[in-house]
């Protein structure tokens, strides 16, 4: 996915506001971008509009040698995860997590012949016949990353998927999330306001701050960039 | 317990009525006096007839047109301008409003006609209909519409695997409730009705006019009964 130039701007009571300005970037087949910024710094804008639910100022976004721009979102296979899983509440577990295999046709035999390792392997074997009422947060996540992932995503957007989940929970769905998307060679965007999560998620990183993306092209930048606030917050633990 | 005492409080009102309904007078009670309703000059039947019609179209399009405006209003700038609108014939009272409906229907030379009397209750129904359906589109429900397009889920099967799904509930209660507030609607009824359109609540007020307790009690227990069932056929949309 190539991103270039994008810009967004709402407006509000005050005038305009600039929420992204010329954001642009490359996402490589099975990179795992994870980019750092605070709320409101324009992250869920971004990848919304990667998404295609919403439409940006300026700018151009291809995917392989399309140019999506203008592409509905069901026309993408560009799949955004947002914080809360937002599971359809009349279905099941399983039936979410199957929601995209019928979307393309397939008969419920094969759907659920395909998701059955998938839903073992997320750990919810136990569960798949309840409803998301009945799931805790890090069950409903593991749910929206199943039904995610079985669409079949040229790239995963993610916006702080974990950031409501205990620390244990989204520790162990950190690990669980980084086996299924290596192993699926999935291209992801991972956003995140939390720097040890974009550590351990990312093989590149961004830091995206009043709309404005910079990034890294390895870690040890990444980790060392006062814009990151890494730096300081590894001086406060050394003096503690 | 619980069961027990709302079934009592339920039947209390019909127990009561139909205790006014049965003779006690001539010896053991008996429902010999319900033979009026088969009579002719006594319009019960008619009476009972032209309110289920009249509740029943403008339960059904008040809620279809509630959830359809109530829709096109959340993509509405407009918004903020029409939801005080929806508020408007409930801040008017139903005899002002009547009074006002009266003086249009007779330049338009429609007063006095059951249609009349529809048009005047769709505008109390359909307003709350557009105001209880508005609370329904304002939840997750347009998120949950992204998710499904995200995940490649095309106009149809998003109204067909998600839409329809959610909305069920919300417009059969919004179908009950607007058919209770044409059901019951007598001041309207009176004045655009002009005496000529004779539903059930209009010859209820009538009976108790005369003092004919009998045929008051009857055709209050007609009135009570439907609404009872519906609510009863409703209920575990009402208490989930």
């Amino acid at each position: 996915m190539i991103a270039e130039g994008i810009r967004k701007a709402f407006r509000t009571a005050s005038g305009e506001e600039a929420v992204l300005q010329g954001v642009s970037f490359a996402l490589a087949p099975t990179d795992h971008v994870a980019i750092l910024g605070a709320s409101g710094s324009g992250k869920t804008t971004l990848l919304r509009i990667l998404a295609g639910l919403e439409r940006a100022d300026a700018g151009r976004i291809s995917l392989d040698d399309d140019d999506i721009t203008d592409w509905p979102p069901e026309r993408r296979r560009v799949v955004y995860m947002p914080q809360d899983a937002l599971l359809f509440p009349h279905l099941s577990a399983l039936e979410n997590v199957l929601f995209p295999l019928r979307v393309q046709g397939i008969s419920d035999a094969d759907a659920r012949e395909r998701a059955r390792p998938l839903m073992a392997r997320l750990g919810l074997d136990a569960h798949a016949g309840k409803r998301p009422d009945a799931l805790s947060g890090g069950q409903r996540q593991r749910v929206a990353f199943g039904r995610a992932i079985l669409a079949s995503p040229r790239v995963l957007l993610l916006d702080e998927p974990f950031g409501a989940l205990d620390h244990a929970a989204r520790s162990e769905m950190q690990s669980v999330f980084l086996d299924v998307v290596v192993e699926q060679s999935l291209a992801t965007l991972f956003v995140t306001h939390d720097p040890g999560e974009a550590l351990r998620i990312g093989t590149r990183w961004g830091h995206l701050a009043a709309g404005v993306l910079h990034l890294f092209h390895d870690r040890e930048a990444f980790v060392t960039a006062d814009r990151t606030g890494i730096p300081q917050e590894r001086s406060f633990w050394a003096s503690i | 317990m619980k069961r027990i005492l709302s079934v009592v409080m339920a039947l209390f009102p019909v127990v009561l009525l139909m205790g006014l309904t049965v003779s006690w007078v001539d010896g053991w009670p008996t429902l010999a006096r319900w033979s009026v309703l088969g009579q002719s000059g006594i319009p019960v039947q008619e009476g009972l007839w032209t309110s289920a019609g009249v509740a029943l179209v403008v339960a059904a399009i008040s809620t279809i047109l509630g959830a359809g405006t109530a829709r096109a209003m959340q993509a509405s700038r407009w918004r903020s301008v029409l939801m005080p609108l929806a508020w408007l014939p409930w801040a008017v009272s139903p005899v002002i409003a009547g009074i006002l409906f009266m003086v249009v229907y007779l330049r338009a030379g429609i007063d006095g006609t059951v249609l009349s009397v529809m048009l005047a209750h769709l505008v109390f129904s359909g307003a709350y209909a557009v105001v209880l359906m508005d609370g329904f589109w304002r939840r997750d429900v347009a998120r949950l519409e992204e998710t499904g397009r995200t995940l490649g889920a095309s106009g149809s099967h998003l109204f067909a695997h998600v839409l329809w799904p959610a909305m069920r509930r919300p417009l059969m209660l919004v179908f009950a409730q607007t058919f209770l507030i044409s059901w019951f609607q007598y001041g309207v009824t009176l004045l655009v009705g002009a005496g000529r359109v004779q539903t059930l609540p209009v010859l209820v007020f009538g009976f108790v006019g005369e003092a004919n307790v009998y045929l008051a009690a009857m055709a209050s227990l007609l009135l009570v009964i439907p609404p009872m069932l519906l609510l009863w056929v409703t209920r575990n949309e009402w208490t989930t």
